[in-house]
């Protein structure tokens, strides 16, 4: 399984079971030293797995970032 | 390419990367990927797609007693391991590695370095295990640096090793975590 920033890129690749986190490229799991939130990221994803989604499923989580680092990047206006 | 095309979900539903303003127009980011890439670096850039998902391997165990193989993309390597390069190759590195480097073009290397778990969480998985919610860490991170822009040396030259370490470590579950 695997996590997932861009849902529209994974479409391509389409892998067995992904999940969205929309956390900025470079910060999958959280702020640095966020430990809190690199756990809870971590036991939403792994989850997931012992659910019964179909092949290719994209799953959606609440997971949000606070500022507009993520929009920024998603328009290439941001590293 | 290998048969029918399952129908997919509506496009951009719950996901925030539907929509995209780049060069003055809205795309999907895949799009914005593309066109950035092909304006960039790679002239002749296209997504590689694939008819069907690859299909689903439930665990043999319950999540609690599953050792969990991480694979990384974020271009994790120790210091004396030449990094990953974009041609695809794979480092192996110990979940217990002390000093890590991260060698990738794609995302802020420096931001991540104040704390590689955010794309290398051998911090984090372990903690999982303590706490009794999987039942281990394979010893060993398969890692690639993620920008890899010929499709097929994906499946050519990051997949096999890849997925030797995996079965070689004998993992119930392989979480991928990009950066």
């Amino acid at each position: 399984m695997s996590i997932t920033q861009a849902p529209t890129i994974t479409r391509h690749a389409r892998p067995s079971l992904a999940v969205f986190v929309a956390h900025p490229f470079g910060l999958t799991l959280g702020a640095p030293g966020d430990d809190a939130t690199h756990e809870a990221v971590a036991r939403t994803v792994l989850a997931e797995a012992e659910r019964e989604h179909p092949a290719g499923t994209i799953v959606a989580t609440g997971f949000r970032w606070p500022d507009d680092l993520r929009a920024r990047q998603l328009r290439k206006q941001a590293h | 390419m290998h048969g029918a095309i399952h129908p997919r979900e509506p496009d951009g539903v719950g996901f925030d990367d539907a929509a995209a303003q780049y060069d003055g127009a809205t795309h999907p980011f895949d799009e914005v990927e593309r066109l950035h890439l092909r304006k960039r670096l790679v002239p002749d850039f296209e997504w590689l797609d694939f008819d069907e998902p690859s299909p689903r391997n439930a665990p043999g165990v319950p999540l609690r007693d599953a050792r969990i193989g991480l694979v990384v993309t974020g271009g994790v390597h120790v210091p004396d391991q030449r990094p990953a390069r974009t041609i695809g190759e794979v480092r192996l590195v110990p979940v217990t590695a002390t000093q890590v480097r991260l060698t990738h073009g794609g995302y802020d290397t420096e931001r991540a370095m104040q704390d590689p778990d955010v794309v290398f969480p051998v911090r984090t998985l372990p903690r999982l295990a303590e706490a009794g919610a999987i039942g281990s860490v394979a010893p060993v991170v398969a890692s690639t640096m993620g920008y890899i822009p010929r499709g097929v040396n994906v499946l050519e030259r990051v997949v096999p090793p890849v997925v030797a370490s995996l079965v070689a470590q004998q993992v119930d579950l392989a979480l991928l975590v990009p950066a």
